[in-house]
Order: structure tokens, then sequence, then C-alpha cells
């Protein structure tokens, strides 16, 4: 079956060329060893620096509270530093060396002690300074914001007509930073496979062995299909890897490894064919390199695998909005291997996800086996 | 048609945009025969092969094998063609042997057959050495020699070969062109060159192709009888000269003379007892000279006396 030669040429071609395939399959863990990296502690401890001018107790009460704040793992939320000079302050939070200054107020102490003896006194302004361009500024304000609002509520025996009942869905209480990058990181860890399978295809053409092979009995499917397994397997090679890189490094798993595995797979078919639509446009290896790249850093920004991102909304089919990211099949193999390893979810709960994601994987495919064929196998 | 023709060519126009890269050009191939296409670079040798081979669709005219006109990648040509293009296709990560099979596999052969035209093409190009090491290491010599060898594993009727020697040490040069000799009595060989000597050696008849257009075909023998009788002496003339006529009309009608690209080329019968006379003509009329050089005529002299260009560019 010429099909499965082609898949063993093409496996012991990129098997041999180490240098590809090595940074192809490390790419993944690398990223989930910088994350890791970056959060030592699996989560963001934002920086707070507080100057207590108060000149009762209660002001340091607060700076203590704001110390015991810790996430479900037991790893500080905050990181309080008091400070006496005002300048300093605003210059660390230039150098981003903490994200928010509260200022506490002389009157901080006698305000509350009035207000709990049912006295009438003007606020006491807590004042707030921040860089505002920092995405980390509006979170560490929050949280710092609501543990003095609930030690006010305390202190003063004030009761508020609204309560906030918070419910974490799935196990998504317990989980780290760290926990919810992963699943972005195992699909670009997929995503960079584009650069190798548009090289590999490009080569054929550039080496003249396209041509060498189109005066054999081999068909078109033939080659085609026998060069995108290599890269399907090593797609799920490569989140494999990187999953279990992650798990090494403390990733709290709540779903199965196969339907993550599955999701590999059907996201590589994508990637395949977005391969051969640069190849169909290349005529070199390095021009490959360089045109693979447009998509990669689509698929990487524009699919949430790196961040969030908002959704424009399209149309709205059968009451399910579909935005223009929807397009991208990343998007929805991030959607699903959320849903998988962060809630626990089952195969079934992701089933719009699985079904779009392979929909969109043979949409991508069959249009690069249509570009290359015209562009690249038909006659001159 | 002849019964001995096995590759007949009508008519073949292809062009490239606006350039005419093949205009109209009818021959025919013998069976068993070694048939040089010789032109210089551009002329259209390769684009010829590829339509001679199917993978290029021609604008008109058409390519009959055995009496049966050719479909550009008609399946039942692929087995009864194999083509060693001009550069080396090879698949740099596999080794000869791989290659080989894998070639093999891709044009339906069994697994026997295949084992047993690996090892005979490996041992006949003096590759059985090298046969389990990567492509990429191999020396240029041999990976030239795996390219033949990869046009020859379907044991095709006939054989193209692109420039064949070119870029070739004059060891692996010796090698290939006996190679080609041992095909002669089993297959076609068509043998494209902008090499006169490679021609001249190896090919029964030889095509001369410029710009697309045949020139002339023939045997070469024929070919050089044909630019006419004697030694060719040529001398190296100071830039500029063009006009010698005068200067050597003593030798009239027994010698024709020519002057390319500073060389002024004549030829005759018996030029070694006229070679005092002449360099002493020349240099009474003051006309200075550098290298002399007396040889046979060659298929580069048929060339130059059709086009008054020499065949190397």
């Amino acid at each position: 079956m010429k099909i499965l030669k082609i898949f063993w040429k093409s496996l012991k071609e990129q098997v041999r060329d180490s240098v590809t395939l090595g940074l192809s399959l490390v790419i993944g863990p690398f990223f989930v060893l910088l994350y890791w990296l970056m959060i030592p502690s699996g989560s963001t401890t934002y920086g707070v620096l507080v100057q207590n001018l108060d000149t009762g107790p209660q002001g340091q009460q607060v700076i203590e509270l704001l110390e015991s704040l810790t996430y479900p793992s037991g790893d500080p939320l905050l990181d309080v530093s008091t400070i006496g000079n005002q300048e300093r302050a605003e210059d660390l939070l230039r150098d981003r060396e903490a994200e928010v200054f509260f200022i506490i107020p002389e009157d901080f102490s006698v305000t509350l002690q009035t207000a709990s003896q049912g006295g009438v006194q003007y606020p006491a302004e807590v004042t707030l300074v921040g860089d505002l361009t920092n995405p980390y500024y509006a979170v560490g304000a929050v949280m710092a914001g609501s543990v003095i609002d609930e030690f006010v509520q305390v202190q003063t025996g004030e009761i508020r007509p609204i309560q906030y009942n918070e419910i974490a869905l799935g196990a998504s209480a317990g989980r780290s930073e760290f926990d919810l990058y992963i699943p972005g990181i195992l699909i670009i860890s997929v995503v960079m496979l584009v650069f190798i399978v548009s090289m590999t295809i490009t080569y054929e053409v550039e080496a003249g062995t396209l041509r060498r092979l189109q005066m054999t009995s081999m068909k078109a499917s033939d080659l085609l299909i026998g060069i995108s397994l290599p890269t399907v397997l090593l797609g799920v090679v490569s989140l494999l890897l990187t999953l279990l890189v992650a798990l090494a490094l403390g990733f709290n798993n709540q779903g199965s490894i196969w339907s993550a595995l599955l999701v590999g797979g059907i996201t590589a078919v994508a990637v395949v064919g977005i391969g051969l639509i640069v190849a169909a446009y290349s005529k070199s290896v390095s021009q490959a390199f360089i045109i693979a790249n447009f998509p990669l850093i689509f698929f990487m920004f524009f699919s949430g695998a790196v961040f969030p991102i908002p959704r424009i909304i399209l149309i709205r089919i059968a009451g399910l909005n579909i935005s223009l990211y929807d397009l991208l099949p990343p998007t929805h193999a991030v959607m699903a291997l959320n849903k998988i390893l962060t809630l626990g979810s089952g195969l079934d709960s992701v089933l719009y996800e699985i079904i779009s994601l392979i929909v969109l994987s043979l949409l991508y495919y069959l249009i690069g086996i249509w570009l290359f064929q015209r562009r690249q196998l038909r006659l001159g | 048609m002849d019964e001995g023709v096995l590759l007949q060519i009508k008519n073949l126009t292809k062009s490239y945009g606006d350039v005419l890269a093949v205009h109209d050009l009818s021959l025919e191939i013998f069976s068993g025969e070694v048939f040089g296409l010789l032109g210089p670079n551009g002329a259209g040798k390769t684009t010829t092969i590829n339509l001679m081979s199917g993978l290029l669709q021609p604008d008109s005219g058409e390519v009959i094998l055995r009496g049966e006109p050719l479909k550009a990648r008609d399946p039942t040509v692929r087995g009864r063609i194999g083509i060693c293009p001009q550069e080396n296709v090879l698949w740099n990560k596999l080794t000869p042997y791989e290659q080989l099979v894998f070639l093999g596999d891709m044009y339906g052969m069994s697994p026997s057959r295949i084992r047993h035209r690996c090892q005979m093409l490996l041992e006949v190009l003096g590759l059985s050495e090298c046969a389990n090491k990567i492509t990429a290491t191999l020396s240029g010599g041999m990976r030239r020699r795996l390219n033949i060898a990869l046009a020859l594993i379907h044991d095709p009727e006939i054989i193209i070969l692109d420039e064949p020697e070119a870029g070739l040490d004059p060891q692996s040069r010796i090698s290939v062109r006996e190679f080609i000799k041992s095909l002669v009595k089993e297959k076609t060989v068509i043998l494209t060159t902008h090499n006169m000597d490679e021609a001249d050696r190896l090919a029964d008849r030889v095509a001369i192709i410029d710009r697309g257009e045949l020139l002339v075909l023939d045997r070469p023998e024929a070919l050089k009888q044909t630019v006419g009788e004697g030694d060719v002496l040529e001398i190296s003339l100071k830039k500029g000269v063009t006009q010698i006529e005068p200067t050597l009309d003593f030798l009239g009608d027994r010698a024709q003379i020519l002057i390319v690209e500073d060389v002024l080329q004549i030829r005759a019968l018996d030029l070694v007892n006229l070679l005092q006379q002449i360099l002493s003509s020349l240099h009474d009329r003051g006309i200075q000279t550098g290298d002399i050089r007396l040889r046979k005529n060659t298929l580069e002299d048929v060339f130059i006396q059709l086009t008054g260009r020499r065949l190397r560019e």
C-alpha cells in the first residue's frame, strides 16, 4: 500500500532531521517550563504597597488581613509591603515592582470607631495609586479593596442589603493560574508543527522529488495522505510530551488524557491542512518557513491559546453564537481541552467543540489538498 | 511509420509566457539507439525531454510512443520512461538503498524485483559500499550516480539522461560513460547535453537544437563531415580583429576561414605544412596572435557553422 510506504519514508525523514524534530517537540514542554518558572507558586502573587498614616490600631489590622490572604493552595495572594514614602512607592509602581499602592489615612481608626458607635463623620479617604495600563493593577486593587471593604463592614457592624454567593464550576476553585494556561500551551505544541509539515512538503517541491514521484504510478492522494500521517502522529506525541511535563511540574489534571490526545490529533489534521496551504504557495523551504509564521501567529493569538480574546459574533445559528475566531480550529481545541482538563468534562460534554473541530480540520485539510494539487501538482 | 521508430515527436511547440522554449520540433528516435540532444544552455533541451516524458503538456504537436499518442502524465508511460534530471533529485535523509526501494514501491514493483534491481544498480554504479549511508553525506559523484540509479530502478524501456556528466569528477565521468554504453544493447537512451565531446563519444545520432528549433539531425561523423574535410587550426587573435581574408588569400579554395569570439579558425587539408606560412602572413600584416591549436572537427564546429556562436553559452 503506497500510503503506508510514503508514511514510513516521511517518518524516517522527520526522525532523521533531529534538529527540526527536536525543536518541534521541545517547544511545548519549554513553554510549560517557562510558565512554571514565571509563576513558581502556581498563581500570580500581586504586589501591594501600603503607607499606613493611621494614628489608631486598625490600619495595622488591615495590613495584617491583607497579608493573610491566600489561594486555596495556601500560597499568598498578595505580597504586602509597608512603605513610608509616596514617591518611592510610585517609582516601584512605574517599574512594575508592585501593582497597587494604598494610603491609609490618619483618621482611619477614628472614623471606624465613630461609625461603630452610630455617629456620623466625613468618610475617611483610602487612596489607591496604580498604573492603569498594568493588567495586574485591576486584580490587585479589587482583591485588596474587597479585604478593606469587608474589614470596614465587620468593624462598623454595617449590614449590607446584598450578599454575593460564589459557586465555582467543576474543580475550578482549586485551579492555579499555571493550571489554566496548560490547555492553551498544549494546543500551541500542536500548532507549532505547521513549520515542520509545511517545510517537509515544500522540500519535495524544492528538491524536485515531487516531479520524480509524479513519474511513478503513485496518486497525488497517496502522497498527501502519506506525508500527513506522520505529522498527525507527531502532533499527538508533542501534546503528550507537553502534558507529561506539565503533570511533572504540578499540573492538576481533572480529565481524561486519552480525550486530550484525541483533541490534539484532530487539531493536527487542521495543522497539516494549513501546512499544505503554505506549501502550495512556497517554492523553497525557507519561503515556507517565512509564510508559516502568519498562520502560526493567527492560531496562537486569535484562538485563545495564549490569552482570552473578545468574541466578535458573526452569526447566530440554532441559539449558538458563531464568532470570527470560531472559524479557527484551535479555538475549539482550546475550549475542549479547558473543559476536559480543567473542569473534568467527558467527551459527551465537549461534543459541540469536537464536532466543530472535526468539521473545520477536514475543511482546512481539503482546502490544503486542493490548493496544493492545483499549484504544485498540475502540469506546466 | 518505420518499424524501428520508438518515439516520434511531431510539430511540438511549448512556450512559457512570451518565451518560446520549443518551436515546431519534429524528430524520430529509434529503438536501441543512443540519441543525443545537443544544444547550448536555454536551447530547449530540458523542455523537450519533459514533453517527451509526459511531465509537460505541449501547446501543440504530439509525442507518439510505439505508435500510440502519449498523453501528458499517462500512467502507461510512467513505467516505460526513466528520467534522470540535470540536478540531483534525491531524498537527502534516506540512504541510497532506501531511496531505490521507496521509488520501486511507488512504481508498484514486487519486493523481490525491487531487491534484485537495487542490488544490480548499486553494484554496477559503484554504490554498494555506500548503500546504507545517509545520502546527504555522499560525495558529489556518488550522488550523481544515485540520481541515475533512481531513473533506472523500474527498468524502463527509454532512459532520458539530462546532462548526465555535468558536475562529475573525471573518474565518475568515465564510470557513468561506461554505464551508459552498457545500456545500449537493451535500452533506448536519450541524452541531452551541451558537451559536444559527450555527445560525440556516446550518441549514435545527434540532433542539434537552438532556441527551441531543430537545426540538424544525423550521425556525429556525418554531421562533422558537413563542416568540411581536414583538420581545424585555431589561432587566438588580439581582441577586435574581425577581418583576415586578404592576409590569407593564398589559401584560396583550399580552406574555410572563420573568426568566432576572437579565435581564427582555419579548416583545410594538410594544415601542418601550411602552418608556418599562415603564421608568417599574419605577422607580416601586424596581426598579433596568441595560443595555437590544431584539432579534428567536432560537433561544436557544426554548431558554429550553423549559428555563428559557440555551444558553451
